[in-house]
């Protein structure tokens, strides 16, 4: 008999509670921004739809999208094959380096990619050096530059679902399959790909909503080439704040139906559960292969590392000194001087790490608790909760941003809206609920592998509810808490599409100020951030990471 | 004597299913009672109502003339054993024990005085600083039973409490359980799906079957005389032979009952003599429940005898059941004690009730 079973002591109260914070900062800065949207009828729409301008920024962020799912998948998948399926010397830690773009910010990436391989990169310097040309080679710039560096930093999405779902595939499935005379052809294409389905639709879901809601590469490689993202940032900037929520609640609209289409094809998916052994690995046998793999694999990793290392040799590049050498003349480590005693240059790092860590601290409280709670409730009540956790997650980052500066830049406080736009809490506030989806999820899917029955035994042993959450139920569901506390900390650490739409001067984060030090030239500046952001990003993982094992 | 613990007209339905329908019991100081019944019957709903980690939608629960119906598992301070022990994996086998004692705020001192005491009784001494996930499953019951002792408690509360352990470690366990429970004296309510589980653990058993209770009573009583035919059928093995009533009877009277009636006409009907469980009238379509052991296998002409074939030996060890198709009844295989010479498969045999045994019992049938 299967009774629903409820820890003990559920309250309504608690429920009720958590229900209206998460509607409170999730669903009605969102809700106001579609009222003030339409405030007084659609005219701002119709603005919308009259201007040119605004269809083609429509059109390109859904082809971008589109595209950069493509152009991940073409990437990822082979990738993923490559390194599971087959066993070369250092398949191992290649297989790991090549998930390594993921961790990169977004904003770092793209600066890394321009001193890489912009037009006076070290890629177009050494070809212009080589057919000795006049001008640079190229210009790195428009939707070309945007694919390029999408297709560096999402095919890990491809590769990571991919690889984990061969690694579930159950060798003895394609053992019957070849048992019953079908080709390797046709036991790829009919056995192998449907199980595989779920995974590319998981990572094809990911690339599509992260893509539709990037902002830093068309940002700094757009320049006319203008997407829905950048579109509502500089609308908002000229003060057309009617004309960005229009924008604003049309880029969530097309979010939210490319999220349901992908869910509903994602429906029906039958996979085999994954008690069979996976398949053994094809052994590369023969030493001319087996040294074409290694070559090909570590010449792929070392792309992979080129944008973080050419970031770090910039970063040594005093400003200024660096002109038309093909390498940098002179390096130093006078932008690392300047950044730590600059109070100014400082402030940012400051900002960035109490931000982070406070907004982190919040996000997996509120995931933990919203998580309890939607288990709990179960049925309706509980889907609706997960939703809500969910909701920041759907809703591309310049969207939400422009709900919470729609919300909270009024002062009412019965209507539970107050004047935090401008002040230091609306953007830990912000990297918090866009955090929430990371912490939520971990925290749901740790509370789900925890046997009802330890809650129960705690209650019958006379722990209240306080005793059983900490004593009990946060220590077993750490571990997935942690996992998620790693990369909700480098989201928020790193985040740049938010805090620009949110950012004070003085609350400025680090990627702010990677934004302006570019702006003016000082690419040593610029990388040395980015070269900090990535190595607290990497300590945070490494740190968590052996949280976790522990 | 009142009840230590009292159910009374207890309901609980999950949405449509109803699991527990006017479930009333009552429990003496010190007793062990085992619900047994199998899954779905509503036992470990009975055992969730008791520990109040679920609310009875009728009915009221009593300790000592008090009403607890309305308080929850953390005000109740009953122990309770779980069926996968769910015993804390953070926390070493003493942490575990003391897990309650903490709760209710014993001083320090006492706390690692009754660790001690706890572990000791189960026969733990030294593993208080083990992890849980470092002994093996016979201990980790263990365990769970000295937590749930060691604040007190006032009922101790067993779900399946040995059905992880492999069955040669159940055998002995189960004794330990028994005496372990036994030497504190606690009143404990066993829930099982095992019938030796029941048997022995429990001074009563209690037999629930789709949310109903259909007797209570030691094992002897409900083997001897079972009041209802789930009981009867439930409860050791059995034959059920449709007959007719050849003349009234009062429940508990002697009533002797028509066999192979409407047979074939070169079988002659007989007459076995039983029990009515529920009044009967004359001529009325009954249910005869009868043990392997009431039976014999006879010669041919012996009166009450009836024809069959033999089709093979059910073996258990000390004593052997012989499977008899009979002519009369073909869709059933009784089961006949055998002392004697085993036939030979397929040979003709005759079934005729023996002495000494259980008499046979009369059910009125169930409608269908």
């Amino acid at each position: 008999m299967s009774s629903p079973r409820r820890p003990a002591g559920a309250s309504l109260g608690a429920a009720l509670a958590i229900a209206v914070v998460l509607l409170w900062l999730v669903g009605y800065p969102l809700l106001l921004t579609v009222v003030e949207a339409v405030d007084g009828g659609f005219h701002h729409f119709q603005e919308f739809a009259e201007r040119p301008g605004e269809w083609r920024a429509l059109f390109n962020s859904l082809w971008i999208s589109l595209a950069s799912v493509a152009l991940a998948a073409i990437v990822g998948v082979p990738l993923a094959f490559v390194f599971e399926r087959t066993d070369f010397p250092g398949r191992r830690v290649l297989g790991a380096l090549m998930a390594l773009p993921v961790a990169l910010p977004p904003l770092v990436g793209v600066i890394a990619f321009i001193f890489l391989y912009g037009e006076s990169g070290f890629l177009s310097r050494l070809v212009q050096q080589v057919l000795s040309l006049e001008k640079p080679p190229w210009r790195l710039g428009g939707a070309g530059a945007i694919l390029l560096v999408h297709t560096y930093s999402m095919y890990v999405y491809f590769y990571l679902f991919v690889r984990a779902a061969l690694v579930r595939l159950d060798g003895s499935m394609l053992e019957a399959a070849a048992s019953l005379g079908a080709s390797r052809r046709r036991t790829f294409f009919k056995v192998i790909l449907p199980q595989l389905r779920p995974a590319l639709l998981g990572a094809g879901l990911l690339t599509f909503m992260t893509s539709l809601g990037s902002f830093s590469a068309p940002y700094i490689f757009g320049g006319g080439f203008r997407v829905m993202t950048t579109q509502i940032v500089a609308s908002k900037a000229n003060g057309q704040l009617q004309l960005a929520q229009v924008e604003a609640v049309i880029l969530a609209s097309l979010a939210l139906l490319g999220l349901w289409v992908i869910r509903r094809l994602q429906g029906e998916d039958a996979v085999a559960s994954a008690h069979g052994i996976a398949p053994e690995r094809r052994a590369v046998k023969s030493p001319a292969a087996r040294a074409g793999f290694a070559v090909v694999g570590w010449g792929l990793a070392i792309l992979m590392l080129l944008p973080h290392l050419t970031l770090l040799l910039i970063s040594f590049v005093p400003i200024g000194t660096w002109t038309v050498e093909l390498l940098p003349p002179e390096l130093s480590l006078v932008n690392y001087r300047d950044l730590f005693s600059d109070p100014e240059r400082l402030r940012p790092m400051v900002n960035s790490l109490w931000m982070a860590s406070v907004a982190t601290a919040g996000a997996l409280l509120l995931g933990l608790l919203a998580a309890r709670q939607s288990i709990r409730s179960g049925g309706r009540t509980g889907a609706a909760l997960e939703g809500l956790v969910a909701l920041p997650w759907a809703i591309p980052g310049t969207v939400f941003a422009l709900a919470l500066a729609t919300a909270f830049s009024v002062d009412a406080p019965w209507l539970l809206r107050f004047l935090w736009v401008g002040t230091p809490i609306i953007l830990p506030l912000a990297y918090l609920l866009r955090c929430l989806p990371i912490t939520g999820r971990s925290a749901i899917a740790g509370l789900r592998r925890l046997d009802p029955a330890l809650e129960e035994a705690a209650a019958s042993l006379g722990a209240g509810a306080l005793r059983r959450f900490w004593r009990v139920v946060v220590p077993l569901v750490r571990p997935a808490l942690v996992a998620g506390l790693g990369l909700a900390f480098i989201t928020a650490l790193g985040d740049f599409v938010t805090s620009i739409v949110l950012y004070t001067f003085t609350t400025r984060p680090i990627s702010i100020e990677i934004a302006s030090a570019l702006r003016v030239q000082e690419f040593g500046i610029a990388a040395a951030y980015g070269v900090l952001l990535m190595i607290l990003s990497a300590a945070a993982f490494l740190v968590w990471g052996r949280g976790e094992s522990a | 004597m009142s009840a230590y613990l009292e159910l009374r007209g207890l309901h609980k339905s999950f949405g449509e299913t109803r699991v527990l329908e006017d479930l009333s019991l009552e429990i003496g100081d010190g007793e062990i009672l085992a619900l047994l019944g199998l899954s779905g019957s509503g036992k470990t709903t009975a055992l969730r109502l008791l520990a109040g980690f679920e609310k009875p939608d009728a009915g009221e629960i009593k300790l000592e003339d008090r009403d607890i119906t309305a308080l929850g598992p953390v005000e109740r301070g009953f122990g309770m054993v779980f069926q996968h022990y769910a015993l804390f994996p953070h926390l070493s086998v003493g942490q575990n024990v003391a897990f309650g004692l903490e709760a209710r705020k014993w001083a320090k001192a006492k706390i690692e005085a009754r660790v001690e005491e706890m572990l000791e009784l189960v026969d733990l001494s030294g593993y208080g600083d083990r992890k849980v996930s470092a002994i093996s499953g016979g201990q980790q019951q263990r365990v769970a039973l000295a937590r749930a002792l060691a604040p007190e408690p006032t009922l101790l509360l067993l779900d399946e409490p040995l059905s992880n352990l492999d069955p040669a470690l159940r055998e002995k366990t189960r004794s330990e359980l028994r005496s372990a429970v036994k030497r504190i004296g606690i009143t404990t309510v066993l829930v099982t799906h095992e019938q030796e589980e029941a048997f022995h653990v429990g001074d009563r058993v209690a037999v629930l079957n789709r949310g109903h209770l259909e007797q209570v009573g030691a094992a002897t009583e409900l083997y001897r005389n079972p009041k209802t035919p789930f009981v009867a059928g439930f409860i050791g093995r059995s034959t059920t032979l449709r007959g007719t009533a050849e003349g009234p009877a009062a429940p508990e009277g002697e009533v002797w009952v028509r066999l192979g009636a409407s047979a074939s006409l070169d079988q002659p009907s007989v007459s076995w003599e039983a029990r009515a469980a529920a009044p009967a009238e004359a001529g009325a379509e009954v249910d005869l429940v009868v043990r392997p052991e009431s039976l014999v296998l006879t010669e041919a002409g012996r009166p009450g005898g009836l024809e069959g074939r033999f089709l093979g030996v059910r073996f258990t060890g000390a004593l052997s059941y012989a499977r008899v198709e009979l002519v009369a009844f073909p869709d059933r295989v009784a089961e006949v004690l055998l002392d004697g010479d085993t036939p030979a498969s397929g040979q003709r045999v005759w079934v005729a009730p023996r002495g000494g045994g259980p008499v046979p019992r009369v059910f009125t049938p169930e409608p269908v």
